[in-house]
């Protein structure tokens, strides 16, 4: 530490003053640190979350996103698929059985703080976040992006093994089930079959039935927990997964990457 | 002239965010102080306990925006502390790089905040300048500038990506030549030296009383750092010593405060060297990450302003019963009355800027 | 030719324009367009004729006076830029030479050069709109009539001093004998204006900075004052053409030009000190200590009436350069091929770059600082100074007609 007295008077400006003279210069002559913003722009490096965009075909409408979004401000909407869109859908052929239009995630940016969870776990790697920042805009109502608006097309789809996030998978309480096998219409993945089960329950008529129970396929299960809510007899809850192969977290380099 | 009471806040340049400080003057002299605060109230422990644990990271980055890693760091290692999760040992590298870059870009911003107080811009902006050298190191693994939500219950969000290492020591061999060029632009400028000593001080006796941590109270000559005391992810097999600085025996003053700052700088550009060098290959997450938990935890931090603390209660669903955020700065203002009388009124922002004030984490 | 008698040719050529008119008009309408012909005779005599020049002899002066303002304002803008590594402004004339060009579509009807190549000679323009164009606030409880005369006070003051100072023994508006006596009165009335302004805002900042403009008067005032008594004694007068000539006049080794700087070095440095604390920049700029005290007293001010504070302060710094130029750095003395104003103006211009270097470079210093810094430092220091400057001027030519002493003053 120096000490008081090894300062004198004229240390009030020559000291300083050699600094800013230095970098007087430098700036002079040289470039300034300034980015002269709507001339020249810094690039975002790769990682960078900006803008959402959807990867139209790897999305299964599945609502991960607007379950993770920690601001609410993405909501599942129902979109209008086209046939060709059907059939290029990865996971088209579910969907089209589906008695309802698919859904398709819609984003408020006034409310977005752009955290890339929906990024992170999305289950497909349709989500994704673009170098795209620029989205000023006059009023709030042109902050709201439909799904179209962020729709990319991709020449060759990179097909993801679908990875759960989520760490959790619906679990049957078997007793209340009465084999409505709403929850296999709505799975985006199609991991649920109805299968014999091991109850009989007696109809209003008198009859005996054998109720039809749901079989998951984990292995296919990517926690989006939308049997659960669907489930009009609160018989499925979500339990963490035990098997921990499932998830795509153990491999070496993250998923998210690539 | 009378003695008389001056609202300073919440809007004033003085305040560094959100609050006010009713001064009693006697003229120039100060004597009394009266901080106010809880303009900038967010309700950030209860908005977390709505939210499951992994979407709350981005809530404690936004407790302090200027050093938002260390937050986050401090929720994810009580919530790991709660669900007794292993992370992987080059997750904890990663995120000790992290946190010392973030400690970085936070005391540059203090630095720079800390300048026009004493009404120097160019310093300033000489300051602003060298942070954004480490925002950019910081937005490369994170993808933001300001708020990273980069650390995540288990791990980090993804490994570093290649030539990190060798960007990161490309701007810390420029910042390092460029803290020597400030030496003389700041400590050895007299007027510096004038406005900055012998102001603001307290003793580490009054430190420990009155709550003061972090580099207010190593500026005291307190030998005392959470991460060599209450060590985390891998303090402990790094090479760094803890930055003290006294102005005269046993207490510190507003220059010692900023000396503490610039050497606490050094140290993290050297925990950061060493953690390049012993940096193993592995997973940067682990594999598996609960999502419920039971029980409580409490875990403390160095932050860039002090003791961080946070406790956590879960009830065995997927969101936190209880959340509680034990912030450095709330008792640090809370002092101020005890170092601000006697001084003069231009020396409130000299005192007030040299605590490194914060007010989100303050107010929550 | 001095600057005076071209004021007076013009003046001449002028009312031999202006006495036929104002008497065609008398024939008009009289009696009522008697007073016309008053005038026509009043220019005729030789106070009217020394009033036309007078008119002429100040307007040249302040016109030159703002230009420089202009100026030193977009010189202080660029170099701090530069040493804060930034670039400051960019827009002038040359980069806007692509007004118009796609008036079509949605496109804007106007736009830049692909780079902004200018030199950003226009912010100074859209800051006087700017100023302009604003409302001007006068809070409720100020007092009202207190409140607008502080700006005039501070401004006029300011202005006033453009009148004073010579640019060299030609171009002069005025040449009085106690020139810079005068010159150092016009600037001490500036911090009654800052005064008034503060009490009458009806706030505490305003108040406090008020009062800090007082105090501060008290401290730089008289060193400011004794450190050019060492002048006044050298050459024996308050005006400024003879300091400037006694400086001329003397020389010190090889033929080298003896300007004050040299024999008074530490007055020099106490009236560089004391000037700057005169003007109020950093780092005495306490009145307005933007950190603590908002804007000090122009806290409350808004719109042209705090334009008008910027430009007196301005304008204090051109009016302070000069008068350091004149007592120590020879005035416009210099080699013959360049002529004797533009010398001027480079002294004075290498003085402010110097003092914008300093502004941006120092913290300012605190209220009881510039009081000690006064009164314990720079007084003694001034004193010293007067000290060797008699025993300069008195006692050594005594010595040196006794004994056979070399001439080195």
């Amino acid at each position: 530490m120096s000490e008081k007295s090894e300062l004198g008077i004229m240390d009030i400006f020559v000291n300083p003053m050699k600094v800013t003279m230095k970098q007087f210069f430098k700036s002079t002559f040289g470039k300034p640190a300034t980015v002269m913003y709507p001339l020249e722009k810094r690039d975002p490096p790769p990682t960078y979350r900006g803008m959402n965009a959807i990867i139209w075909d790897l999305c299964i409408g599945c609502g991960i996103c607007a379950e993770v979004c920690p601001n609410r401000c993405l909501k599942m909407k129902p979109v209008e698929l086209s046939d060709e869109e059907h059939d290029r859908a990865w996971y088209g052929s579910h969907l089209a059985k589906r008695k309802h239009k698919p859904e398709r995630p819609a984003i408020n940016f006034g409310h977005c703080m752009f955290c890339g969870f929906c990024e992170d776990y999305c289950p497909t790697g349709a989500m994704t976040m673009t170098d795209f920042y620029e989205m000023a805009d006059t009023s709030r109502e042109g902050l709201i992006y439909p799904a179209r608006t962020m729709k990319v097309d991709l020449e060759d789809l990179p097909q993801l093994p679908l990875t759960n996030y989520m760490m959790e998978s619906p679990v049957l309480d078997i007793d209340p089930c009465i084999g409505c096998s709403k929850c296999v219409d709505n799975c985006p993945t199609n991991c649920i079959i109805m299968d014999v089960g091991p109850h009989d329950k007696t109809l209003k008529s008198g009859k005996l039935r054998n109720v039809e129970n749901p079989y998951f396929d984990y292995t296919l299960c990517i926690g989006c927990s939308v049997c659960v809510k669907v489930c009009p007899a609160d018989c499925l809850h979500m339990e963490p997964t035990s098997n921990s192969s499932l998830s795509g977290l153990t491999t070496e380099e993250s998923p998210t990457e690539a | 002239m009378a003695e008389m009471w001056i609202s300073m806040g919440p809007q004033h340049p003085m305040t560094h965010g959100l609050w006010t400080l009713k001064v009693k003057v006697d003229g120039e002299t100060i004597t009394d102080a009266d901080p106010e605060l809880g303009y900038l109230h967010r309700s950030v422990e209860k908005m977390g306990e709505r939210r499951k644990y992994f979407m709350n990271t981005t809530l404690p980055d936004r407790l302090c925006y200027a050093s938002s890693t260390t937050w986050t760091h401090c929720y994810v290692l009580t919530v790991e502390e709660l669900m007794n999760v292993e992370i992987p040992e080059r997750a904890k590298y990663v995120r000790t790089i992290m946190l010392e870059l973030q400690r970085l870009a936070s005391h540059l911003m203090w630095a720079g905040s800390y300048m026009p107080d004493l009404g120097h811009i160019t310093g300033a902006l000489y300051f602003w300048r060298d942070r954004e050298l480490f925002l950019n190191l910081l937005e490369v693994p994170s993808g933001s500038r300001l708020l990273y939500n980069y650390i995540r219950i288990g791990g980090v969000k993804r490994d570093l990506p290649d030539g990190f290492v060798e960007k990161a020591e490309r701007v810390m061999k420029l910042f390092e030549q460029r803290l020597d060029e400030y030496s003389d632009l700041f400590e050895n400028s007299k007027i510096f030296r004038m406005r900055t000593e012998d102001v603001g001080k307290f003793t580490a006796a009054q430190a420990q009383n009155l709550g003061i941590t972090g580099p207010n109270m190593r500026g005291c000559g307190t030998k005392f750092d959470l991460r060599r005391n209450d060590p985390y992810e891998i303090y402990e097999e790094i090479d760094w010593d803890i930055q003290t600085r006294e102005a005269g025996p046993g207490y510190g003053d507003c220059f010692s405060r900023y000396m503490v700052r610039i050497d606490e700088m050094k140290e993290s550009m050297r925990i950061i060297r060493d953690c390049f060098k012993k940096m193993p290959k592995g997973p940067t997450l682990a594999s598996t990450i609960p999502v419920r938990a039971q029980g409580e935890a409490f875990r403390r931090t160095e932050d860039s302003r002090g003791e961080a603390l946070m406790y956590i209660v879960g009830d065995g669903t997927d969101r936190p019963y209880r959340w509680k955020i034990k912030s450095p700065m709330f008792t640090t203002i809370s002092a101020a009355p005890h170092y601000l009388k006697g001084y003069k009124v231009a020396d409130i922002p000299a005192i007030m800027g040299s605590v490194d004030i914060c007010i989100g984490e303050t107010d929550k | 030719m001095t600057l005076f008698g071209a004021c007076r040719i013009m003046a001449e050529l002028s009312i031999r324009i202006l006495i036929p008119i104002f008497e065609f008009q008398e024939g008009l309408f009289p009696p009522f367009s008697n007073p016309a012909g008053w005038f026509a005779d009043w220019l005729a005599t030789d106070g009217g004729l020394d009033t036309m020049a007078w008119f002429y002899a100040v307007n040249i002066a302040l016109m030159v006076g703002m230009t420089n303002l202009i100026l030193v304002i977009h010189l202080e803008r660029k170099i701090a830029a530069r040493i804060q590594d930034r670039r400051g402004p960019m827009l002038s004339f040359r980069s806007l030479r692509e007004v118009g060009e796609d008036l079509s579509g949605n496109a804007p009807s106007w736009k830049f050069k692909e780079n902004y190549s200018g030199i950003g000679i226009l912010q100074n323009v859209a800051d006087g709109i700017k100023a302009f164009t604003k409302e001007l606030i006068i809070p409720t409880k100020a007092d009202r009539f207190l409140f607008t005369m502080g700006p005039i006070i501070f401004i006029s003051s300011s202005v006033f001093l453009l009148a004073l100072f010579p640019l060299s023994d030609r171009f002069a508006a005025s040449s009085a004998p106690a020139g810079l006596m005068v010159i150092m009165a016009a600037f001490s009335i500036a911090p009654i204006g800052i005064l008034t302004s503060g009490w009458a805002s009806n706030n505490k900042y305003s108040m406090i900075g008020g009062m800090r403009s007082a105090a501060q008067l008290m401290s730089y005032e008289i060193p400011l004052l004794l450190s050019m008594a060492g002048v006044f004694l050298v050459a024996g007068s308050f005006d400024p053409v003879t300091i400037v000539e006694q400086q001329r006049e003397s020389t010190w080794l090889f033929g080298l030009p003896m300007w004050n700087i040299i024999p008074q070095f530490i007055g020099f440095v106490v009236f560089m000190v004391c000037i700057l604390a005169e003007v109020e920049r950093v780092p005495f700029d306490l009145p307005e200590a933007e950190a603590e005290l908002v804007e000090g007293w122009t806290t409350e001010y808004s719109g042209i009436r705090f334009m008008f504070f910027l430009m007196a302060e301005y304008i204090r710094g051109f009016a302070g350069a000069a008068v350091a130029t004149i007592l120590f750095l020879g005035g416009w003395a210099g080699p013959w091929p360049v002529p004797p104003e533009i010398w001027f103006l480079i002294k004075v211009y290498l003085i402010i770059i110097f003092w914008i270097f300093i502004r941006w470079s120092v913290p300012r210093i605190r209220t009881d600082q510039i009081l000690v810094l006064g009164w314990k430092k720079l007084l003694p220091l001034s004193l010293i100074n007067i000290l060797i400057v008699i025993f300069m001027v008195e006692i050594y030519p005594y010595f040196t007609a006794i004994v056979n002493l070399p001439e080195v003053f």
